[in-house]
Parts: C-alpha cells; sequence; structure tokens
C-alpha cells in the first residue's frame, strides 16, 4: 500500500516532492497503521486518493508560476532579442491559425449536403422552366439510379414565375456519380434532342474548378506561414538556447548539488515555454 | 503603518489550517504529524489534514516565513531522527496574532447585528 502511494506521490511536481515526499510517505503510513480493520484502511485510502487529487494541482500550478515568473525575469533582461522572438511567434501562430481556417472551409469541410460526393450538376440546358422541370421530372421517374433532384441556381427565385434560357439541375445518383454522367446528359438530352446539354460535372469537380485559384493562393499562403513558424521555432530555439548558455553556471551547481537532470530540463523546458505562452495569446 | 505591520496585513485572512498550526506551533515545536493529531484535538476531529494539505500548508508557511524548520531536536527517547520539526517565528507569531485580532473584530461586529447568545 506504501508503495503505491509512493508511487501516485509522482503527481506531485519535482520540487515539493523532493521537499517533502518522504514526509508524505510517513504520514501516510502512520495513518495506515493506526487504521483498525479493512474498513478503516480502506478509509485512509481513499483520504489519501482525495487529498492527492484536491492539493496537486495546486502544487503544480504553483511551481509553473514560479518558473513561468522566473523565465519573465530573465526575459525582461534581454527585451529585444525576447521582443523578436515573441513577435516572431505571434505573427507565425496568427497566420497558421489565419491559413487553417481557409484551408478548413475551402478544403477539409465538405458540402453542407447530405452526402455531397453523390451529387451530379447539370448545367444550363435551355428549357422553358416550366417543361423542362416537367420534362425531367418524368426523366427522373423513369431512371430509377437517380435518388432525388433539384433545379439549381445561383439566386433563388421561384421557377413557374419567371422564364429563363437556362436551368441547372441538381441529382443525386444512387453509387458514384461520376459513372453515371454520360447516362445523365443522355436522359436530359432524350426529352428534347435540339437542347444542348453540356458542363455535366460531379458537384466535388465543379467544387474543385470554383476553389482552385483560392486553393494556389491558400497553398502559397501555406508556404509563408510555415516560413514564418520555423523562423519562430528558430527565435525561440535561440532564446531558450541563449537563456540556457547564460545560466550554464547556475544549471551545473544544481547538478552538482544533486538536482536530477530530469528537472533541470524539466524547468529550462517551462521556462522556454513562456515566450511561447505569450506569442500564443498575441497570435 | 509600518512595514512590519505591512508584511501581517499581506498574510491576512489566513486560512484555517496554517492558524491551527501556528497556534499549536505557539506551544512548542512540532513535526508534521504531530501538527496533524495536533489540529485533530483542537477541532474535535473535524479538521483532518490529509498529508497533501498539511505539508503543502506547511510548504507555504516556510516560504512566508512564519515558521522554519528546526536543527533544534527534542530529548532523544522522545526523537524520531526522520521527523522533520517546525517552530513558529516572530512573523508567525505575529500573523496568528493579527489573525484573532480579525477574527474577535469579525465575532463583535457579529454580535452587534445578530445578537449571539450565551452558548449555541
Amino acid at each position: 500500500m506504501r508503495r503505491l502511494y509512493r508511487m501516485m506521490l509522482r503527481i506531485y511536481p519535482a520540487g515539493f516532492r523532493e521537499e517533502y515526499g518522504r514526509a508524505l510517505e510517513r504520514q501516510f503510513a502512520d495513518d495506515y497503521r493506526e487504521a483498525e480493520g479493512r474498513r478503516e484502511r480502506i478509509e485512509v485510502g481513499l483520504r489519501a486518493l482525495k487529498d492527492l487529487a484536491v492539493t496537486a494541482p495546486g502544487e503544480i500550478a504553483r511551481e509553473l508560476w514560479q518558473d513561468l515568473r522566473y523565465a519573465v525575469r530573465i526575459y525582461r533582461q534581454r527585451p529585444v532579442a525576447t521582443g523578436l522572438a515573441l513577435a516572431a511567434l505571434a505573427v507565425a501562430i496568427g497566420a497558421t491559425t489565419g491559413i487553417f481556417s481557409v484551408l478548413n472551409a475551402l478544403l477539409i469541410r465538405s458540402l453542407p449536403f447530405r452526402e455531397p460526393d453523390r451529387l451530379v450538376e447539370l448545367s444550363r440546358f435551355p428549357v422553358s422552366p416550366l417543361s423542362g422541370r416537367n420534362a425531367v421530372e418524368s426523366w427522373f421517374q423513369e431512371n430509377h439510379y437517380l435518388e432525388e433532384f433539384a433545379p439549381w441556381d445561383v439566386m433563388f427565385r421561384p421557377l413557374n414565375q419567371y422564364e429563363q434560357l437556362a436551368t441547372t439541375f441538381v441529382a443525386r445518383v444512387r453509387g458514384n456519380p461520376e459513372g453515371y454522367l454520360p447516362a445523365c446528359r443522355d436522359a436530359v438530352q432524350g426529352t428534347d434532342p435540339g437542347v444542348p446539354v453540356f458542363d455535366v460535372k460531379t458537384l466535388d469537380q465543379r467544387l474543385a474548378d470554383v476553389v482552385a485559384r483560392p486553393r494556389f493562393y491558400t497553398t502559397a499562403i501555406l508556404f509563408l506561414a510555415g516560413f514564418a513558424l520555423l523562423l519562430a521555432a528558430v527565435g525561440a530555439y535561440g532564446a531558450a538556447s541563449h537563456s540556457v548558455s547564460q545560466r550554464r553556471h547556475e544549471i551545473g551547481i544544481r547538478i552538482a548539488v544533486g538536482g536530477p537532470p530530469g528537472r533541470v530540463r524539466g524547468m529550462v523546458f517551462r521556462q522556454s515555454m513562456a515566450p511561447v505562452c505569450v506569442g500564443v495569446v498575441a497570435g | 503603518m509600518a512595514k512590519r505591520d505591512r508584511d501581517v496585513a499581506e498574510l491576512l485572512p489566513l486560512p484555517p489550517p496554517m492558524f491551527h498550526m501556528l497556534l499549536a506551533l505557539c506551544q512548542g515545536e512540532r513535526h508534521g504529524y504531530a501538527l496533524k493529531r495536533e489540529i485533530l484535538r483542537r477541532t474535535d476531529g473535524k479538521l483532518n489534514l490529509g498529508a497533501g494539505a498539511l505539508y503543502g500548508s506547511i510548504a507555504r508557511m516556510v516560504e512566508r516565513g512564519l515558521v522554519e524548520e528546526s536543527a533544534e531536536r527534542p530529548d532523544l527517547h522522545l526523537d524520531d531522527e526522520r521527523r522533520r520539526y517546525y517552530r513558529i517565528t516572530l512573523l508567525g507569531r505575529r500573523a496568528a496574532q493579527a489573525e484573532a485580532q480579525r477574527m474577535r473584530d469579525l465575532v463583535q461586529q457579529a454580535e452587534e447585528s445578530l445578537g449571539l447568545p450565551e452558548t449555541i
């Protein structure tokens, strides 16, 4: 039981553990020894667990806060280098976030329809909307591979009230839409051989046409943002490396008096994260 | 206000476990577990500090200079070398007095507003 408690104590930050770990362990052992019967021992275990859950976050936050304060003091001694690193981080993180939003909207998120990969667009065959719609409706009834269809235009208005030369229809097919493109074209043309049907594409193809240019710009900006991020990483590395080289003497003493290397690594990492946190907020 | 009083005022209000520990330490040096037992006794078992809460509070009090670790040990037959003993500092004593005064003022205000009965 004591061994289990010792393992659980690893939740506490290293500084607190080194200072009070043995005392904590000893108190738990005293409580456990004094407990009478199984029920009381279980209670002692549960109380220790609760105590750990309540107090460990506070100790972790306290050590983190101490490291951050120390890092701020160190970085304030070199305002120009720190300012440049922060600015680079802020720009890079802002740019990356912005680019991801655009990428997400244009490329990653799918169309706002149910199963958008099954949509086909038949474009602009010049029929009267009323008769054209009736013709396409009968065509839709005859062809079992079409699941549903709808006239489509960039401006929404009642088709029955407006005469127009061209109408765009969107149909949802049962299965892979690319295989049905010729069949769709033939079927629409079958209603009136004089009607030119062109630009028959799946909606995914149409979307790819529409986003080709933004995609190009996005890719270009993505490279720039990647470059900015690289610069920021180099800046953060430079600041951290400079800080460590300045404190080589202090770190040497810490290790010489028995500071575990893992703890020194953790301290350097947490202190280097201070400008990154500021950069993230600014970005 | 003198600097000394300002230092004490910044520490108030003291969290109850800290106040109880300072009161217990006013009567002499104690190790952590003895502090826990003393607080249990003083509060009729109501304040049962876990190890993390106890040593967390001790760590804060050492940081703020309210208590310090004692190098002296009690009589050899009473001592347990593995335990660490703590004693109250002058600042700790003043902070405990100031906290007691703060509580007395609070009780006085409550008495004036509520009219506290002799016993509850």
